[in-house]
C-alpha cells in the first residue's frame, strides 16, 4: 500500500511539473518577447509600430525587419527605437480585424483610412486618439507642410477631428498604360488615341510578329483577374466600375450605368479577337508579371506610374531589346480617358491608439519625417552606403541589379510613413537611369483621369452586408461572362434590375445620403 | 477532513452494508464516491489536462456563438451587443444564391464521398497485394508527399497545368488536333477539378491507417483460403473487406459529420468569377461575408447552420450504420 502511494505521488508529482513547466514556459515566452522589443534598436524614445509590408518584397523577404539596417538608421534620425510590427499586405484587412478582436494596440498604427469599414467603428468606440490639439502643440512640420485638402480628406479626419496623419499621395491618378516602344518602332506604328486605334495596334501586335520569332505567341494586352490593370477602355467611357456618379441627384456606381454597356461590349470585341489576354479573368499578380517579365511577350499593360523604370529594368534582364513607353490612355465619345483620380491623401494613414502613453513621442516622430536629413535617407539611403557626398552635391549610386532594385524600396517606399515622394525630387529623376520614363509617366497621368464623385466614402451599409452588391460581386461575375460569350450583352439592362431589386436601390440611396452630407 | 479520518479508521462502506432507509444514506453515497475518488486522485487527475482543454478550447468558445444572435460589434464585445434575434438566420435563407451555395456545397461533398472515400482503400488494396517491399515503400513515399504541399501551391499547380496558353493537359489536346480548353473558366469542369486535385493530394496520406488495419488482419486467414483453393480477389472480397469494414465505417462517419467543411483553401484558390455558379460553398461565402465585409454575426449563424446540418447527418448516420453493420462511433 505505502508502495503503491510512493508509486502514485511520484507520478503526480512529475504531472505537476509537466503542467507547471509548460505553464512558466508560456509565461517566460511572453516576457522574453517584451524584453527583445525593449532593446532592438538604438535612440532614447521607443515606439512600437504596427504597419504592413505593403507586399514590398525587400520587407516580406526580410528574416528581422527590427535590425535591419535602413529601419535603424531612421531610429537613428529620428532619436526614436523602432520597435516595427508587420502586417501581411495580402491580408491585411483580415489582419487588421483580429487586431481590433484582440484589442491591443501599438503607439502608432498604420491604417486603410479612418473611414475604413474595419477602421470607422474604432474610430467611434475611441480607440484612437484625436490629434488636432497635439498637432497644434508639438509637430509644426506636419501643419506647414500638410495642405488643407489633405486634412480634410474623410481618410483622416472625421467631423472635423482629425484622427491620422495622412501619407501624401504623389501619383493620384494610379494608373498609367504602358507599351513596348520596341514593338511600336518595329511594326512602325504611331501611339493611338482612340479606342478604334488602340484595336488596330493591338491587332498588328497580334498579327505582325513584333517579337520576331516567327510565332504568333504575342499577346497584345494582358491584365489581372477582375479587370485589375485592365480598366482602360472603362475609363474611355468614364465607367470605372470601382467608382461612382452623381447624376441627377442621386449617387450611382458606375457599373449600372448605360455606359457600361457600351465598354462591356468593346472588352469582348477585344477578347474574342484574342487582343486581350484571353486569361486575364483568372489570371493571379505572378502570372501577370512572369507573362510580361519573364516571356517578355506582352505588347500593353497598365500599371502604377511611379516606377515604369523598375518595370522597363526587369523586363530588360530577360529580353534585352525591350524598350517601354507611357502613353495616354484610349479616349473615349467624349474625347477623354485614363484611370480613377485617386485622393491626395495616400490610402495608408497613421493613426494613434488611446493607449499610447506618451502620444507627444509618436507625433514628434511623424513630424519629424519632414526634417532634411530624414529626407535624404529616405531618398539617398545610408551614406557610404548607396550615395557619397560630393562638395555640395550628392552622388547616388542608381541600382542597377535586382536586388539594389529591391532594397531601394525599403527607404523610398516602406519606410517612408509620410511626407513628400522622392518622384518630386527633380534632381533625383533627372540623373536616375530611365527616370525620363518616370517623368513621362507622371507627366501622362497629371493629364488625364476620371473623376470619382464617391471618393472618401465608405462603403455603404447595404454594401456591406450584401457583399455581393460590390463590384467584385454580381457584377462581375455578370461582367466575365458577357466577355467570354456565355451571356448575352442584352441582359444588361436584366442585371441592372436585379442589381436594384436585390439591394442596389438601397445601396443608392445611402451613398446619395452621403453625398447630401459630404458635398454640402 | 473527517473522510480522510474515516477511511483511516474504517474499511471502505459498501452500499450493501448502509440500510437504504439509513436518514444518511445520502451523505454516505457521497462520501463513498468521495472515497472513491480520493483514493485515485492521481488517476483522475490525469485526465485533468484533457478536460481543460476541451472546456477552455472546446466548450467555452461554443458560447461564443451567441453573437449570431446579436448584431455583434467589436468594440463593444458580446455583453453590450444589441440582440436582433433570428434576423441573421432570416438573411441567410432569404439570400437569392443560398439554394445555389446549399447545393454547390452538398454537391462536391458527396462528390468527395463518392469518389474521394474508397481511392485511399483502393490504393490501400493494391499496396497490400505489392509483394517487392522497396517498390512498395518508394511509392508509399511518393503517394505521401503531396500531404505535405500548401493549397496554395497544390492550387497554383494545378491552375498551371490547366492553363489553355501554358499547360500541358491542353499541350496535349493540341497536338491530337483539339481546341484549348479554358478549364478553370468552365463551371462545367469546376467540381470535377475540386475533387480530382483533392484526391490527388490526400489519398497517399489517407491510405496509412487503412494499411495499419491491413497489417492487422491474420496471416493464417489468407494461409486457410488459398488451402481451400481461394483466388486472389476472393481474398479480397471474402477476407480483406469484411475486416477493414469498422475501420471504414468509422472514417466514413468521421467525414459525414464534415459534409458542409469543405475545406476552404482548397475551394477558395481555385474560385473565380467565372464558376462562382458551381464553385461557391458556405465556406468560401463566410471568408467574403465576414471576415472581408466584417460580417461577424451574420458568418456566425452561418456556422451554426452548418454545425447544426452536420450533427443531425452524423447522428443519423450512426444509427444507420448501428443497425446496418453493429458499427458505430458511440
Amino acid at each position: 500500500m505505502f508502495k503503491l502511494k510512493r508509486k502514485s505521488l511520484c507520478l503526480t508529482l512529475s504531472i505537476l511539473f509537466l503542467v507547471f513547466t509548460a505553464l512558466v514556459g508560456c509565461s517566460s515566452k511572453t516576457e522574453s518577447g517584451t524584453d527583445k522589443s525593449g532593446t532592438s534598436n538604438g535612440g532614447s524614445n521607443n515606439i512600437n509600430i504596427v504597419m504592413t509590408d505593403r507586399g514590398i518584397q525587400a520587407v516580406e523577404a526580410s528574416p528581422d525587419i527590427k535590425n535591419d539596417k535602413y529601419v535603424k538608421k531612421l531610429g537613428e534620425l529620428t532619436n526614436t527605437k523602432l520597435d516595427i510590427e508587420l502586417l501581411s499586405w495580402a491580408e491585411y484587412e483580415q489582419n487588421l480585424t483580429l487586431m481590433f478582436a484582440g484589442g491591443e494596440y501599438p503607439d502608432l498604427m498604420e491604417v486603410n483610412g479612418v473611414n475604413s469599414p474595419q477602421v470607422a467603428p474604432a474610430i467611434d468606440a475611441g480607440v484612437f486618439i484625436p490629434l488636432n490639439d497635439l498637432i497644434e502643440e508639438h509637430a509644426p512640420n506636419l501643419k506647414k507642410f500638410i495642405t488643407q485638402e489633405q486634412w480634410d480628406s474623410p481618410n483622416v479626419s472625421k467631423d472635423g477631428q482629425i484622427y491620422a496623419i495622412p501619407s501624401t499621395n504623389y501619383a493620384q491618378n494610379w494608373a498609367v498604360v504602358m507599351v513596348r516602344k520596341d514593338w511600336m518602332d518595329k511594326l512602325n506604328l504611331e501611339i493611338p488615341k482612340t479606342i478604334e486605334d488602340y484595336s488596330n495596334m493591338l491587332r498588328h501586335f497580334r498579327d505582325d510578329d513584333p517579337n520576331g520569332n516567327g510565332k504568333r505567341d504575342e499577346i497584345p494586352w494582358s491584365a489581372r483577374e477582375n479587370f485589375r490593370y485592365g480598366e482602360a477602355i472603362f475609363g474611355a467611357y468614364d465607367v470605372i466600375p470601382n467608382d461612382w456618379k452623381y447624376i441627377d441627384g442621386e449617387l450611382i456606381p458606375n457599373f449600372i450605368r448605360p455606359e457600361m454597356k457600351e465598354a462591356l461590349a468593346v472588352y469582348k470585341e477585344l477578347y474574342e479577337e484574342k487582343l486581350l489576354d484571353n486569361e486575364f479573368l483568372v489570371q493571379q499578380g505572378k502570372d501577370f508579371d512572369a507573362k510580361i517579365k519573364g516571356k517578355g511577350n506582352v505588347g500593353m499593360f497598365i500599371h502604377d506610374p511611379s516606377y515604369p523604370d523598375k518595370w522597363q529594368t526587369e523586363i530588360q534582364s530577360n529580353t534585352p531589346s525591350a524598350e517601354l513607353e507611357v502613353i495616354p490612355a484610349p479616349v473615349g465619345p467624349d474625347g477623354k480617358g485614363g484611370h480613377t483620380i485617386a485622393s491626395p491623401v495616400g490610402s495608408m494613414v497613421w493613426a494613434i491608439p488611446t493607449t499610447n502613453e506618451d502620444p507627444v513621442a509618436a507625433i514628434k516622430f511623424l513630424d519629424k519625417f519632414y526634417n532634411e536629413d530624414v529626407q535624404t535617407f529616405l531618398t539617398y539611403g545610408i551614406e557610404g552606403d548607396t550615395y557619397t557626398i560630393d562638395g555640395e552635391k550628392i552622388n547616388y549610386k542608381y541600382p542597377t541589379d535586382q536586388k539594389s532594385i529591391q532594397n531601394e524600396t525599403l527607404y523610398q517606399n516602406f519606410l517612408r510613413f509620410i511626407g513628400p515622394s522622392h518622384l518630386e525630387n527633380e534632381e533625383f529623376l533627372s540623373n536616375r537611369p530611365h527616370g525620363d520614363l518616370i517623368k513621362q509617366a507622371i507627366e501622362v497621368s497629371k493629364n488625364e483621369g476620371r473623376e470619382n464623385d464617391g471618393l472618401g466614402m465608405s462603403n455603404p451599409k447595404t454594401l456591406l452586408e450584401r457583399p455581393e452588391l460590390q463590384k467584385d460581386g454580381l457584377w462581375v461575375e455578370f461582367a466575365a461572362k458577357v466577355i467570354t460569350g456565355k451571356e448575352s450583352l442584352d441582359n444588361f439592362d436584366n442585371f441592372v434590375a436585379d442589381w436594384k431589386k436585390r439591394g442596389g436601390d438601397q445601396v443608392i440611396n445611402e451613398a446619395t445620403e452621403w453625398h447630401k452630407s459630404a458635398k454640402k | 477532513m473527517t473522510n480522510i479520518q474515516e477511511r483511516r479508521t474504517k474499511p471502505i462502506i459498501t452500499s450493501k452494508e448502509i440500510p437504504l432507509e439509513h436518514p444518511n444514506v445520502k451523505m454516505k453515497a457521497i462520501s463513498k464516491k468521495k472515497n472513491y475518488f480520493i483514493k485515485h486522485w492521481p488517476l483522475y487527475s490525469m485526465i485533468l489536462p484533457g478536460v481543460l482543454y476541451f472546456l477552455i478550447f472546446k466548450y467555452v468558445p461554443l458560447a461564443g456563438s451567441v453573437i449570431a444572435f446579436q448584431d455583434y460589434n467589436l468594440f463593444k464585445g458580446i455583453f453590450e451587443s444589441e440582440f436582433v434575434g433570428f434576423k441573421h438566420f432570416e438573411n441567410l435563407f432569404t439570400y437569392p444564391e443560398f439554394s445555389q451555395i446549399f447545393n454547390n456545397t452538398l454537391l462536391i461533398s458527396f462528390y468527395q464521398l463518392l469518389f474521394g472515400f474508397p481511392a485511399p482503400i483502393i490504393l490501400a488494396l493494391l499496396l497490400n497485394e505489392v509483394r517487392k517491399m522497396v517498390f512498395k515503400k518508394t511509392v508509399q513515399t511518393l503517394l505521401y508527399l503531396p500531404h505535405f504541399l500548401s493549397w496554395v501551391i497544390v492550387g497554383g499547380l494545378v491552375i498551371n497545368i490547366l492553363s489553355p496558353s501554358t499547360g500541358v493537359i491542353n499541350e496535349i489536346i493540341r497536338s491530337l488536333g483539339g481546341k484549348e480548353i479554358f478549364f478553370m473558366q468552365e463551371p462545367d469542369y469546376f467540381r470535377s477539378i475540386v475533387v480530382g486535385s483533392g484526391i490527388w493530394k490526400s489519398v497517399g496520406w489517407n491510405t496509412i491507417i487503412y494499411m495499419a488495419a491491413l497489417a492487422g488482419i491474420n496471416p493464417q486467414l489468407y494461409e486457410a483460403a488459398e488451402v481451400d483453393g481461394a483466388g486472389k480477389f476472393r481474398q479480397a472480397w471474402s477476407i480483406t473487406i469484411p475486416l477493414l469494414l469498422p475501420t471504414i465505417m468509422v472514417l466514413l462517419l468521421l467525414q459525414i459529420g464534415h459534409i458542409l467543411d469543405l475545406g476552404f483553401e482548397q475551394i477558395y484558390m481555385l474560385l473565380n468569377p467565372l464558376v462562382t455558379e458551381t464553385g461557391e460553398v458556405f465556406d468560401t461565402y463566410i471568408y467574403r461575408v465576414g471576415l472581408v465585409g466584417g460580417q461577424f454575426s451574420y458568418t456566425t449563424a452561418i456556422g451554426l447552420f452548418k454545425s447544426v446540418i452536420g450533427l443531425i447527418l452524423v447522428v443519423g448516420a450512426n444509427k444507420l450504420s448501428k443497425k446496418m453493420t453493429g458499427n458505430s462511433i458511440y
